[in-house]
């Protein structure tokens, strides 16, 4: 376990953001959700050490979150989801500064400023100033910032803000890549695809509560959906028939369903004279996880 | 020679303490500010008394007579009253975008969530204001003194105390002005404001301090000018005999107490912006 909470709670003046929060988080990627205002970026300035918690533990690293802040950020890589860059610096300049005050001796941190922009993927621009750079460059900056003082734990705000489809895709290559490499990574992002994509892990939460947690194949295990489409009288379709369904339109989204629902499904329509346009077993994603757990 | 490839390494090493990231802090801070030509031109503009006072010296010996006319005390004091000028102009154009510019960037998250305490960035900060005070304060009144002194061939042991008091009297404007500048750009992110609610709290409080003396009659006015709170302590440090309707303890108690006071609500300032981000 590289992150552990127990009855983690803060409250901002009795308004709780985070309530009785526990939970485990394992080596490798593990992605964050919930909505906004759900209590993640308060949990993540908790786990830094940044705010104390009202009550409740927790340990980043086996070190104590209310008391070994500073060791904890020794370990962590943040990069933020706002815009956080010293525009008037160069590139290879500001993350050698980064690297300086996360303790790095300055030679070391120059020649790991250079390597870790060149590894995101920032060649010879790093010695431009960073207000000229593109929005998709200065997440590429903020990404080698985190990685320079070679972190155990990366915190990634929304890496892919901003960024075009080509962009977005080298990032999350390089996210894989890091974690791959040994590092852990906590990953908080609104586009659901991505953290499918890079997390083996997630965790929701949801008005400071966890709402849950798990490996994400386990969770999307046995929540298949089967989907189909007729021209109409889609309530016809499912007579006599014992699932969980909903209906939008024409569209049938049957869940849990049996195994033997094709041939139901079959009879059905061809003793009612239903054409049945579209059939397909859709397998769940995050975002339908997502929906189904928060709600609308 | 090492070949690079676009991967990522690792980094075997043992991390430094605090007082190096400080340092950091400093060094970087320093080199940004310098880049500012306004900044030059201020230090520039400080040195011209202090070059000016040397090289006439040199070239004529009765020129340090005459400027030790009413004592050697009584001219570093005025020394140093001169140079508050380029001090007061180095610092809102070298101290006002500190901590302003952290906060328009938004940088400031990622001061706080790496090793460092926030008590740690804002003694970088001071650092480096107080680096560039010392350069028109410290600086020019040590070298001034000493190439003075040997100049005029002056005994040393007998005015060594008179060094002693400009480098404290340094001290006393650079942590006053230091922290005082560091608070008032810690309140915005437009570091314009930030010089301009400076140069109207020295110079502001000066002329309702003047105005109101003149009005009122009343000595405790005197108490809400800055500068002339400053320069009654310098006067007690430069053992300078002048009759002044309040004491300098007063003046002292008002300093004090205000950079105190600009130091808690810095800090409260800082603590506040980082639950804001």
């Amino acid at each position: 376990m590289i992150i552990g909470t127990e009855n983690l709670s803060k409250y901002y003046d009795h308004i709780p953001a985070i309530k009785g929060l526990s939970i485990k988080i394992e080596e490798g990627a593990t992605g964050l959700l919930g909505p906004n205002g759900a209590g993640k970026s308060t949990l993540i300035r908790v786990l830094l050490g940044l705010l104390q918690p009202s009550s409740g533990d927790g340990t980043v690293l086996n070190f104590d979150i209310k008391k070994e802040g500073i060791k904890i950020r020794e370990k962590i890589g943040y990069m933020p989801e706002h815009d956080c860059l010293i525009e008037n610096m160069t590139a290879v300049n500001f993350v050698t500064y980064m690297g300086v005050i996360r303790g790095l001796p300055k030679d070391d941190a120059l020649q790991r400023a250079h390597e870790t922009l060149y590894y995101a993927g920032i060649g010879e621009e790093r010695y431009r100033k960073i207000k000229e750079y593109s929005s998709g460059m200065k997440q590429r900056v903020k990404l080698a910032q985190a990685l320079v003082h070679d972190p155990e734990i990366l915190f990634l705000d929304e890496p892919t803000n901003g960024m075009d489809p080509f962009g977005r895709d080298e990032m999350l290559v390089i996210i894989e890549d890091i974690s791959k490499k040994g590092k852990n990574v906590l990953l908080s992002s609104h586009i659901l695809p991505d953290v499918e994509e890079v997390c083996d892990k997630v965790i929701l939460i949801n008005k400071g509560e966890l709402v849950v947690e798990g490996r994400i194949s386990d969770l999307l295990e046995n929540k298949n959906i089967l989907e189909i489409r007729v021209k109409k009288d889609p309530e016809i379709l499912l007579k006599n028939m014992e699932c969980k369904y909903e209906i939008f339109g024409n569209t049938i989204k049957i869940k849990d369903y049996p195994d033997n629902i094709y041939s139901k499904l079959l009879k059905n329509a061809a003793e009612n004279n239903i054409q049945i346009r579209y059939i397909s077993d859709v397998r769940n994603s995050l975002e339908d996880l997502f929906v189904n757990l928060l709600g609308d | 020679m090492a070949i690079y490839t676009q991967d990522y390494r690792k980094w075997k090493g043992t991390y430094r303490k605090r007082p190096y990231k400080i340092l950091g802090i400093i060094h970087f801070g320093i080199k940004r500010v310098w880049s500012s030509k306004w900044v030059k031109i201020c230090l520039i503009l400080g040195w011209i008394p202090t070059i000016f006072f040397i090289v006439l010296s040199i070239l004529f010996s009765p020129f340090i007579t005459a400027l030790f006319s009413e004592g050697m005390n009584q001219f570093y004091f005025n020394f140093l009253n001169l140079q508050i000028i380029w001090t007061i102009l180095l610092t809102a154009t070298a101290g006002s975008s500190l901590i302003s510019e952290d906060i328009e960037n938004k940088s400031i998250t990622l001061y706080y969530s790496s090793p460092i305490e926030k008590i740690d960035y804002f003694l970088g900060k001071f650092g480096i204001i107080g680096t560039f005070i010392s350069l028109v304060t410290v600086l020019p009144s040590t070298v001034l003194y000493w190439v003075l002194n040997l100049v005029s061939s002056t005994p040393v042991r007998e005015n060594l105390w008179i060094w002693g008091a400009s480098v404290l009297s340094s001290f006393l404007i650079i942590v006053f002005l230091g922290i005082l500048i560091l608070s008032l750009s810690s309140l915005t992110d437009n570091s314009k404001y930030v010089g301009a609610s400076f140069f109207g709290l020295i110079f502001g409080s000066s002329v309702i301090a003047g105005i109101l003396y003149e009005v009122t009659n009343n000595k405790w006015a005197i108490l809400i000018s800055l500068l002339e709170n400053l320069n009654i302590i310098m006067e007690k440090i430069f053992k300078i005999a002048l009759e002044r309707p309040i004491e300098w303890y007063y003046s002292f108690s008002l300093i004090l107490g205000m950079t105190i006071l600009f130091g808690v609500f810095s800090y409260l300032r800082l603590r506040k912006l980082e639950l804001s981000e």
